[in-house]
């Protein structure tokens, strides 16, 4: 290696770090914040770390809002919606790779252009409807609108489009119903894809916030980002007891990517550069 | 599992729910069914039905009345309309290309094999990007506070007066560009890394061999081959950037300096009760979105054929 690239690399490393360090900052003063007591969070000059760390501000929080009510029932949505967009967009798949059939080229492009269909077109119609059927300040109201995902379908063909046609074959040849040639041969196959989508998916729909917004007005009801933007709304210059909040909610979060940020990423790039 | 061999005969129909797919003609039509069902029932109908609200006048009680084109009428002489889309434009124009360019260098910075803890890097950047929106609000909210906030204590380390940021109008927007900026960098800098890990090392190397420096290599050799990452881009960064609601919906600035028009619409629609002109505005905007991403698809193919 050349002294020059030698050189470059280090200023390189150095230049990456410097912008690490803007990108990690807003986090470390959420978390450092997060455990000040509230006599020195409102402090200036500012404290870099507590200089007496408590937990006071999460149990007031937890006084004051019912963080882990708001935490269930985004779970309970998000693995909801998780599980059906896993399942649904890996049988269409299925459906618009490896079959063919009158129409099945039209209807795929229909459904990837629903994809450029921008919600506040869809956004005033969708409410009137969820609220003619009775879909408004119920988990099924919250949990519907998210049980597919355009990208998700064609994220599964482009998966199972590679698969060779004689495993099918062979399959049928040998018996097996076309639900079980899904089941059974399709779906260990495309696993790697099937994490992917599920990872995604989740980090999509934890954070979904406008439409619990609209049809949510019962606290009870509320999903995590709801329930939060609401008490942040109440409590609007309780910045200490905001940064309990978030870093209950990103901690969390950040955990998750790290144990399965590969996946994530391959899956994010493979997807955006197909398409 | 499967019968084989001598015992090729279809075996004898078993009433399971297994078997109720049918075979190869039928089934695909029921592995796509749900999804088919789904899109039409969540976008294309509500999309298709916004349409003719956008004629109409509504507001949840009483009966929708045909006004023909008087929202429209209605939304040229709007002043808020004009200024939530002049914001947007802003928004929009000065924050795409800074976090485009922001991503694209730090993505050539990170593709280097010989780099020390580039994963790490590479996870650093992009954990803003899959951190929850209202939290990441919050923190910056804390982050840009006029009196406590760290950043105007940063400031005054350096020698800089402490800055209003999303307390005044003219500082309000370039605070949430910032913010905007920060969030979505990790995202665009790994879609331009798969595009950067798509050139071949040769050409670059061969451009090396003929006497090509850095920059040269860069403008001429890498760039014009990332076209399709860099489209790309841009592209969604534009549409998501005109579409944007949560960000203006939580980082309130005085004087409506930071709201956009999607959440100008939202309010319209959901707290004036004024569904057909709420509709009106939407069916404006997208069309705006058409026409920019028709004109960068335009721009597209003509810079292609250089």
């Amino acid at each position: 290696m050349t002294h020059a690239s030698k050189a470059s690399k280090w200023v390189t490393f150095a230049v990456l770090l410097a912008g690490s360090v803007i990108m990690i900052l807003p986090f470390f003063w959420m978390v450092s914040s997060a455990f000040k007591p509230v006599g020195e969070v409102y402090q200036f000059p500012p404290s870099w770390l507590p200089k007496n760390p408590t937990l006071d501000n999460f149990q007031e929080m937890f006084r004051r809002i019912p963080f882990w009510r708001y935490f269930g029932n985004s779970l309970l949505v998000t693995s909801c919606q998780t599980i059906a967009t896993v399942l649904l967009a890996s049988l269409a798949g299925y459906g618009f790779a490896k079959y063919r059939f009158w129409g099945r080229d039209g209807i795929f492009m229909m459904i990837l252009a629903t994809m450029m269909i921008p919600f506040p077109v869809t956004i005033i119609s969708l409410f009137l409807m969820a609220q003619k059927a009775g879909l408004t300040n119920n988990y099924a109201g919250l949990i519907l609108v998210g049980v597919c995902s355009a990208f998700g379908v064609f994220m599964m063909r482009q998966f199972i489009v590679s698969l060779p046609d004689a495993l099918m074959e062979a399959a049928r040849m040998d018996g097996a119903t076309e639900f079980r040639i899904y089941l059974q041969i399709i779906l260990p196959l495309i696993r790697p894809a099937l994490a992917t989508l599920t990872i995604f998916t989740f980090m999509g729909a934890w954070n979904a916030f406008i439409w619990p917004l609209l049809i949510i007005n019962q606290d009870s009801l509320r999903t995590l980002p709801l329930g939060i933007a609401t008490f942040s709304s109440q409590y609007y210059d309780a910045y200490h007891l905001q940064m309990a909040a978030s870093t209950l909610t990103i901690i969390p979060e950040i955990t998750i990517f790290l144990l399965l940020q590969k996946q994530f990423i391959k899956g994010l790039a493979l997807g955006s550069l197909k398409g | 599992m499967y019968q084989t061999g001598a015992a090729r005969a279809r075996p004898a129909p078993r009433r399971s729910l297994l078997d109720s797919f049918g075979g190869p003609k039928v089934a695909p039509f029921i592995f796509i069914a749900p999804a088919v069902f789904f899109f039409l029932a969540v976008t294309i109908v509500p999309a298709l039905m916004g349409f003719p609200l956008s004629f109409s006048r509504w507001n949840l009680l009483g009966a929708k009345a045909f006004i023909g084109l008087d929202n429209f009428r209605e939304i040229l002489t709007d002043p808020m309309f004009w200024k939530t889309l002049r914001n947007t434009g802003v928004y929009t124009l000065v924050g795409v290309p800074i976090e485009v360019a922001l991503a694209l260098g730090v993505a050539l910075l990170l593709n280097r094999d010989d780099l020390p803890l580039k994963n790490l890097f590479r996870t650093v950047y992009f954990l803003p990007v899959i951190t929850s929106t209202v939290a990441a609000v919050f923190i910056w909210e804390w982050l840009y506070h006029p009196n406590f906030g760290l950043f105007n204590y940063v400031l005054g380390k350096v020698g800089i007066d402490p800055l209003p940021w999303l307390t005044h109008p003219k500082t309000a927007m370039m605070s949430m560009i910032i913010y905007v900026v920060w969030k979505g960098l990790g995202y665009r800098t790994v879609i331009f890394l798969a595009g950067l890990q798509g050139i071949p090392k040769e050409t670059q190397e061969a451009a090396v061999v003929d006497g090509a420096n850095t920059w040269q290599r860069f403008w001429h050799v890498t760039l014009p081959l990332l076209r399709a990452t860099t489209f790309l881009n841009v592209l969604t960064a534009t549409i998501g950037s005109l579409m944007d609601f949560s960000v203006s919906y939580l980082m309130v600035g005085p004087l409506d300096s930071t709201t956009l028009v999607v959440k100008y619409i939202y309010e319209t629609a959901f707290k004036t009760l004024r569904m057909g002109y709420a509709s009106a505005m939407a069916m404006v905007l997208f069309a705006i979105v058409m026409l920019i991403t028709f004109i960068q698809w335009k721009a597209r193919k003509e810079l292609t054929y250089d």
